[in-house]
């Protein structure tokens, strides 16, 4: 018989930013009670308070909102990426795993579900520049980081994978969102504009 | 994968295993792929689509679970052990109640317009993917050979690995439009086979299986099947065939089963029955 075995700390030696800490939950539950979400996520145990995970789950979404406008990607894909990241992080702790490497692997996977592809080449680049924005020489540097950030998002690829069980299936309010508006008859444009941005 | 202890290797990559937390037999799919740009996105979305379907009647991808080691991904399936080719060697007299044969194509066609509702094609039914459970007779089909939506079917054959005595006319002349009724076509040759417990259409290699189609369900014409001589280009070379009487070939077969057969197994692909619509059919209403 064939042998397999997960090594959570094989993978995590590779990786210089991300490291698996436990084993991962098998289960496909993502509905979260409030008092889970405020006081019981993986990053609270690591010392982050609520406070400050709301705030990285705000850097993280308006990245991946960039991140997705710079790819060209559909809202869609973006919404999706955004989905995976959160359930990663109610998984894992922020402490230990780079939210913008994270956010990274999140696009490059809600890419392939949503059939809107992009070459990792082109994302690893582009995430970069984005991630350094504030750097000059970051783009000089691309060229010697190349093949480590593509390595590194495709472990993470797995991580993620792994740490959301698979379970890729993401339902999207938007559609019953205009199918409410549309029942209720609700056509006050400001209303609908913030209950679209939510 | 340690959840999961290997018992048997089937054929290459499916392997029957044990899962040590539920004593459950499974079936491992073992899927490997190169790296270069991670996990494909066809296997991403064959993963998301078959995760969301939930029915009797189809084999149930119970886990998916990252091989490290070999860098491949497996898929974990709930286990059946009887096919359809085996069911009708070891229950032949079961085979032969016509109340059997009923019930089984009902739950083919049940499931078959489940996963068309997703505008999913199987591409690759026959007796050898579709199980049957002894004990309560219910029928789970699976191997969905590229189990994809339909808006970009054209650019791939979903049926390389299908048996070809259930392909579809349409498939073997190439036709690149591919869509559900195939699916239907494989459902009637199956139907067929339940009756008389050989295949209906049993040429001796692919390439004579369009002729076998032909000489049973006579070639087609500009009125059986507009525009098919556009579609085929090499259809003067086989002769002319006149239908033959499907009644004679299905011997046993109530009429209203007949005439199911004949619109499951409409040759021009847009006249064909749906599974949706077969499930109707006279032949179920008693």
């Amino acid at each position: 018989p064939m042998q397999c075995y997960i090594s959570q700390k094989e993978i995590a030696k590779d990786a210089t930013v991300i490291h698996i800490s436990e084993t991962p939950h098998l289960n496909r539950n993502w509905y979260f009670s409030r008092k889970e979400i405020e006081h019981n996520t993986p990053s609270r145990s690591d010392g982050i308070d609520y406070k400050q995970e709301q705030h990285l789950r705000k850097l993280y979404c308006s990245f991946l909102q960039e991140l997705g406008i710079e790819l060209k990607v559909p809202q869609v894909t973006i919404a999706t990426s955004m989905m995976f990241c959160h359930r990663f992080y109610m998984r894992q702790s922020h402490k230990k795993n780079d939210w913008q490497t994270v956010a990274t692997v999140c696009m490059f996977l809600a890419c392939k579900a949503e059939e809107t592809p992009r070459w990792l080449g082109e994302l690893a680049v582009v995430a970069y520049k984005l991630i350094y924005k504030w750097d000059p020489s970051a783009s000089r540097r691309i060229r010697e980081i190349y093949d480590k950030q593509k390595d590194l998002i495709l472990i993470g690829e797995r991580l993620l994978l792994i740490t959301i069980a698979f379970d890729l299936n993401i339902e999207h309010p938007y559609k019953s969102l205009v199918a409410a508006l549309k029942r209720l008859a609700i056509t006050d444009k400001e209303l609908v504009k913030i209950a679209w941005n939510f | 994968m340690e959840k999961y202890k290997l018992i048997a290797k089937i054929k290459k990559g499916v392997f029957q295993g044990l899962c040590l937390l539920s004593s459950q037999t499974v079936t491992l799919k073992q899927l490997g792929f190169p790296d270069n740009e991670g996990v494909p996105g066809s296997l991403i979305k064959e993963i998301t689509l078959l995760q969301a379907m939930r029915h009797a009647n189809i084999i149930r991808l119970i886990d998916v679970v990252n091989h490290q080691e070999q860098s491949s991904i497996v898929l974990v399936y709930e286990s059946m052990e009887t096919n359809l080719t085996s069911f009708i060697r070891i229950y032949p007299k079961v085979m032969k109640i016509p109340r059997t044969i009923k019930e089984l194509l009902r739950q083919i066609l049940l499931a078959a317009s489940y996963y068309h509702s997703f505008n999913i094609v199987h591409g690759g039914i026959k007796p050898a993917n579709t199980f049957i459970d002894p004990a309560t007779n219910t029928l789970k089909i699976t191997d969905f050979v590229w189990p994809r939506t339909l808006f970009n079917s054209n650019t791939e054959d979903p049926n390389e690995e299908l048996g070809f005595c259930y392909k579809a006319p349409e498939i073997l002349v190439e036709h690149k439009q591919f869509s559900t009724a195939i699916d239907v076509w494989s459902v009637g040759c199956i139907f067929a086979e339940m009756v008389t417990q050989k295949p209906l259409f049993s040429a001796t290699s692919e390439f004579h299986q369009l002729a076998k189609i032909f000489s049973i369900m006579g070639t087609p014409s500009e009125e059986t099947w507009p525009g098919f001589s556009r579609i085929y280009r090499y259809l003067h070379i086989y002769n002319h065939c006149k239908p033959k009487d499907l009644r004679k070939l299905v011997t046993g077969l109530e009429p209203a089963g007949i005439d199911l057969l004949h619109k499951l197994l409409y040759m021009d692909p847009k006249g064909r029955i749906t599974a949706r619509q077969a499930l109707e059919h006279v032949y179920f209403q008693n």
